[in-house]
């Protein structure tokens, strides 16, 4: 059972690159205010006070406030929430039906392999963001719907990914062996495949991750996701157009939040692939 | 690269000047009117979007009679009309020389396709309703048309001013959806989809002809860029301004009139009255009393519009001010949900697209939450609000504007979203509907509106306004809006 | 290689089959009737079953596929409900937006990307490799549709040089129309830009390792022509196939730029469609918008296939 697991060769804990210090500092940041803003948020992210609408950022409200006299820096903390259950559901969902697939495919091989493949043809074939709002036009607006929608566009990926990465490991020598053992085809990806497939299929988490971020914002702010009063980044944005004139910095910040939260996620997955895979770190 | 991409920038900027330099310059020849919603199609005896009227109604259709800017019925197709004394038989006298785009001499035979068209039993006209009382339509000779009822009914007159009942042409009425043919002052030109309508003087108009030569209707979905329209000088009008928050730009500027004006429109938060609670005139009550109007009215509308305690407007005839039955007060609330039993119920209200509807639910939410009450807000597109809310009656409440003009009607009504069945009210209705003294009827209209300020079947929040912006130098359009509708037959340039 | 492309055209005409019939079968069991739309609160029962006979809502779902695909196939994309126009007219229409824009941003991304990439790939490691890609990946995190947002802050309403929204149609003048769509461009351009200056950098890094750089460099050129000479061209193969999967992704990214910017394109036109239950025109477009990602997936497919015939075996791309 030699070789079971294979790991990198060289040192185990590499030497942190900037990226991904960089990439786990904002990524903790974003995270940390999301659980911050379960329990504390400088005002009540949505409670209305329409006397101050539309005050523009001060001492009491660092990020001003928005048309119904909301805090905007207490929406964007508890949006933060938003961002982070869809996207992390969303790529749950993509992976844990994308990566069986597509070990299946690579297992199986054949007419299956064939299936899987041209499915996921089909699937690309349809712009995310379309078949997105089909979804949420047959199932309503909404969290939930938000999570099928990014998460069937995972799926694919995942599933290429993972068919990709096992093919090439079925030709491996330990997989041969255990292969002449006389091991099933399903204890063997189980066992040897999948554990080997782990580095890729982490780092294209953290990416697809970031892209749910991005998705989720896209569809609160074509008022498809989530639903007020939960405060989302998107939904923000959306609103913020209105006030364009009057109230710029409602659409600044945002999009500030959004950018640097998939800035971070971006650093660590590349900050990631470098220290886990080796043959990409020397192309670097 | 920076700078190249800067170089780029910068021409592009002085050709855009050279542009803007030239829009600037006036074309006295053209009108060119802002709207926030492109028509689906332009024939309004086919669908019933308010859009369709807003570009055909009175500059390319025309009826026999027809809503005047101050809401009153006006002749048009129509010079003057006689009611029998039972109210039963209309006579019209129609204008002579009257002529459809395409040539097409307008006679009682017109009058007769048009009505009968209507309601036909293969009819997709969205308004059959209206028809309803017509038992026929005769044609004593070409310039009489004679309309006999199969039961009086005080609204007639009006509801054949709509837009659903223009006169349309044996010849033109299958292509009006995309080549309108009528008989008014403008020919429809060509309509670039996505974007305008074009149309022109029609030469042999009966009437006075129209001051300014071309109209341009161009669709501008997004409040922030009709503002830009605007200020760039891109639009000459912008009839219902869509952005109340960037009025203060326009009213600080001297190249701008903006005028605040009102329509027959009242916003409502919807209720079924068939669900439990809501079933219990005590938690209705509560709400009218949980919700601060003025604050919605300031935070969806920019302070623009008039809170109202029932189902009328300071515009509608026979109004009567019930605003401040339900004064904003949470512990009468409180209590009055304590009382129904209902504290802490639940709720849901769903919310079509429009911006009153998504962020007024945001406002409403906020103050039924604070009464104690569990609110969900599920938006909804039009075409599941009309099937699930208006025909399935699934639904809690819902925040919806009824803008059709003079409208008491849909309170009485055997089936309709409320699910209110006030004998009471019904009863009163009839008593309406028959009256044929002006002086009666507003007092019965009065009585209605107190039986529905009692019963609150809808906490009646505020009567829309209707905000114009337009160029300093233009007048003659609506300030009022008493049917949707950009009449532009009058627009001109000041000297 | 016949056998390979044969089956590959087969897979092609089934999977687009199977696309026609998912937006079928969603557009059919999409709540909503397009007819109550159409005709609004006021109108009867009676009313609304005579509208629904008149566009075929009352005929068998199997006959309304069969009906509409046979159609499809000849180029008959039918008529839309909400304009009462033939919708391939509508798509012409709204394509003039589209593909310009898709086309434009493309272009913009490239001529972007490629020096900037190169020049990153010439200075590996240095301060202006650091800099360049550090923008790079602020570049790939900003979302277009705000990133449009702060154009128009920028130079519609601070500056004041570019329209905000809207599309004055080409009729208007090439200026007038190309002015409109270069703030869209750019919000468009400039993420992808990002990504593709990222590929550029490490695939010029990588040919620049490759032995016949070494023998060019051994035979005495100088660094700077041995890079513009012989590892550019060379790198820019894999990114001019990155190009060519991304014209799909331009052309799907308009569909929320639109959006922003209210532009009359495909994109607008399918929200619209959706939301009015337009179902033929979302029917049509989106299956349209659908093959031609297959198809210019195959193409790349095949032109991988010619380069690598090992590539024939599986469906790697």
């Amino acid at each position: 059972m030699s070789g079971a697991v294979q790991k990198p060769r060289g040192r185990l804990v590499p030497a942190a690159s900037p990226s991904l210090v960089v990439g786990l500092v904002v990524t903790a940041i974003f995270v940390g205010m999301a659980l911050v803003s379960l329990v504390w948020t400088p005002w009540e992210p949505t409670a209305l006070n329409i006397l101050n609408k539309l005050e523009p950022p001060s001492l009491a409200h660092p990020l001003g406030t928005d048309f119904f006299g909301r805090d905007v820096l207490s929406q964007i903390m508890a949006g933060a929430q938003v961002s982070i259950v869809v996207a992390v559901v969303a790529v749950l969902v993509g992976a844990g039906i994308g990566v069986p697939l597509g070990a299946l495919a690579a297992a199986r091989g054949g007419l299956v392999d064939d299936v899987v493949m041209r499915s996921t043809d089909l699937a690309f074939a349809f712009p995310a963001l379309l078949t997105a709002v089909i979804i949420t036009a047959l199932a309503g607006p909404g969290a939930v719907n938000a999570i099928v929608a990014i998460g069937i566009f995972n799926i694919p990926v995942f599933a290429r990914l993972t068919r990709g990465a096992a093919l090439g490991l079925w030709k491996r020598d330990f997989v041969l062996a255990a292969r002449c053992a006389g091991k099933s085809d399903l204890a063997i990806t189980v066992e040897h495949v999948l554990p080997n497939c782990t580095a890729v299929l982490v780092v294209q988490a953290t990416i697809q991750f970031a892209l749910a971020i991005v998705a989720e914002a896209g569809l609160s702010y074509v008022g498809l996701g989530v639903q007020p009063p939960q405060p989302s980044w998107g939904k923000m944005l959306f609103d913020a157009q209105t006030y364009i004139y009057s109230a710029p910095w409602l659409a600044v910040f945002p999009g500030l939040a959004i950018t640097i939260a998939v800035l971070g996620l971006n650093l660590l997955g590349d900050g990631l692939r470098d220290a886990l895979d080796p043959k990409v770190r020397r192309a670097r | 690269m920076r700078s190249s991409h800067l170089n780029t920038l910068a021409l592009a900027a002085s050709l855009l000047a050279l542009g803007a330099a030239g829009a600037l310059a006036q074309d006295r020849d053209t009108l060119r009117l802002g709207m926030q919603l492109e028509p689906p199609m332009l024939d309004p005896t086919a669908g019933a979007a308010a859009a369709i009227r807003e570009v055909t109604y009175a500059n390319i259709f025309e009826g026999l009679v027809q809503i005047a800017g101050d809401g009153s019925v006006v002749p048009a197709l129509a010079e003057s009309w006689e009611v029998s004394d039972d109210g039963l038989v209309y006579t019209f006298d129609l204008r002579e020389g009257a002529t459809f785009h395409d040539g097409t001499p307008f006679d009682c035979s017109i009058v007769q396709f048009s009505y009968e068209r209507a309601l036909a039993p293969d009819s997709t006209n969205a308004q059959k309703g209206l028809f309803e009382p017509i038992a026929s339509t005769e044609c004593p000779d070409p310039y009489t048309a004679v309309v006999t009822l199969s039961q009086p009914s005080s609204r007639f007159l009006f509801n054949m001013a709509w837009g659903d009942a223009v006169m349309v042409a044996p010849g033109s009425a299958e292509t009006n959806k995309t080549n309108p043919v009528g008989t008014g002052p403008y020919r429809f030109a060509r309509w670039v989809q996505g974007d305008r309508v074009e149309m022109t003087r029609y030469a042999d108009y009966w009437g006075d002809a129209p001051a300014i030569e071309n109209l341009v209707i161009r669709f501008i979905s997004d409040p922030s860029a009709a503002t830009a329209a605007m200020l760039a000088g891109d639009l000459d009008a912008f009839p219902n301004f869509p952005a109340p928050e960037a009025l203060p730009q326009f009213e600080n500027d001297d190249r701008f009139t903006v005028a605040v004006g009102a329509t027959e429109g009242e916003v409502l938060l919807s209720l079924n009255n068939a669900r439990a609670p809501l079933d219990d005139v005590r938690v209705r009550r509560a709400l009218a009393h949980a919700i601060d109007k003025e604050a919605m009215v300031e935070a969806v509308q920019n302070g623009l519009g008039t809170p109202i305690g029932s189902f009328s407007t300071p515009a509608s005839p026979g109004y009567v001010d019930f605003s401040d039955a339900y004064p904003f007060d949470p512990e009468r609330a409180r209590a009055l949900l304590e009382e129904a039993g209902a504290a802490g119920a639940s709720l849901t209200i769903h919310l079509p697209p429009p911006a009153y509807a998504r962020r007024g639910g945001e406002v409403a939410a906020a103050y039924l939450q604070q009464v104690g009450l569990d609110v969900e807000l599920v938006p909804i597109e039009w075409a599941q609000w009309l099937e699930q809310v208006f025909r399935g009656y699934e639904f809690d409440a819902t925040i919806v504007a009824h803008t059709e003009p003079r409208d008491l009607d849909i309170f009485a009504r055997d089936e309709y979203y409320f699910n209110y069945g006030s004998e009471a009210y019904r009863e009163a209705y009839r008593r309406y509907l028959a009256a044929t003294d002006q002086e009666e009827q507003a007092e019965i209209a009065g009585e209605l509106q107190r039986i529905l300020s009692e019963d609150q079947p809808a906490v009646f929040l505020y009567a829309l306004p209707k905000i114009g912006v337009w160029r300093a130098d233009l007048e003659g359009l609506w300030t009022n809006q008493p049917i949707p509708a950009n009449d532009a037959t009058e627009a001109r340039w000041a000297q | 290689m016949p056998r390979y492309f044969l089956g590959r055209t087969i897979a092609l005409v089934l999977t687009a089959f199977a696309a026609s019939l998912v937006v079928f079968v969603a557009m059919a069991v999409l709540p909503g009737d397009p007819a109550a739309i159409i005709l609004g609160t006021g109108a009867r029962p009676d009313t609304l079953a005579a509208l629904r006979a008149e566009m075929g809502l009352d005929q068998p779902v199997v006959w309304r596929y069969l009906d509409w695909i046979g159609g499809f196939l000849v180029g008959d994309l039918g008529t839309s409900y909400t304009y009462s126009v033939p919708v391939a007219d509508l798509v012409a229409q709204r394509a003039a937006v589209s593909l310009p824009l898709a086309v434009l941003a493309l272009v913009l991304s490239t001529l972007i990307a490629i020096p900037v990439g190169v020049y990153a790939a010439s200075r590996r490691g240095r301060a202006g490799d650091l800099a360049t890609m550090g923008v790079a990946q602020v570049g790939v995190a900003v979302p277009n549709f705000w990133l449009g947002l702060m154009l128009v802050v920028l130079f519609s309403l601070t500056l004041g040089w570019l329209p905000a929204s809207g599309f004055p149609g080409w009729e208007a003048g090439l200026l007038a129309g190309l002015e409109a769509l270069v703030l869209p461009a750019f919000a468009l351009a400039l993420p992808q830009a990002a990504i593709l200056a990222r590929v550029t950098r490490s695939s010029v890094i990588e040919t620049l390792g490759e032995d016949f750089i070494r023998t060019a460099r051994a035979k005495g050129l100088s660094g700077e022509a041995a890079l513009w000479r012989h590892a550019v061209p060379n790198a820019l193969i894999p990114v001019v196939t990155i190009m060519g999967l991304q014209f799909s992704f331009l052309l799907a990214g308009t569909i929320i730029i639109e959006n922003v910017f209210t532009l009359p394109g495909l994109g607008r036109l399918v929200f619209q469609a959706i939301a009015q239950r337009d179902l033929v025109t979302v029917q049509s477009l989106v299956t349209l918008l659908a093959v031609s990602v297959i198809v210019v997936n195959f193409v790349v497919d095949l032109a991988y296939a010619a380069l690598d015939p090992r590539l024939s075996r599986g469906g790697a791309r």
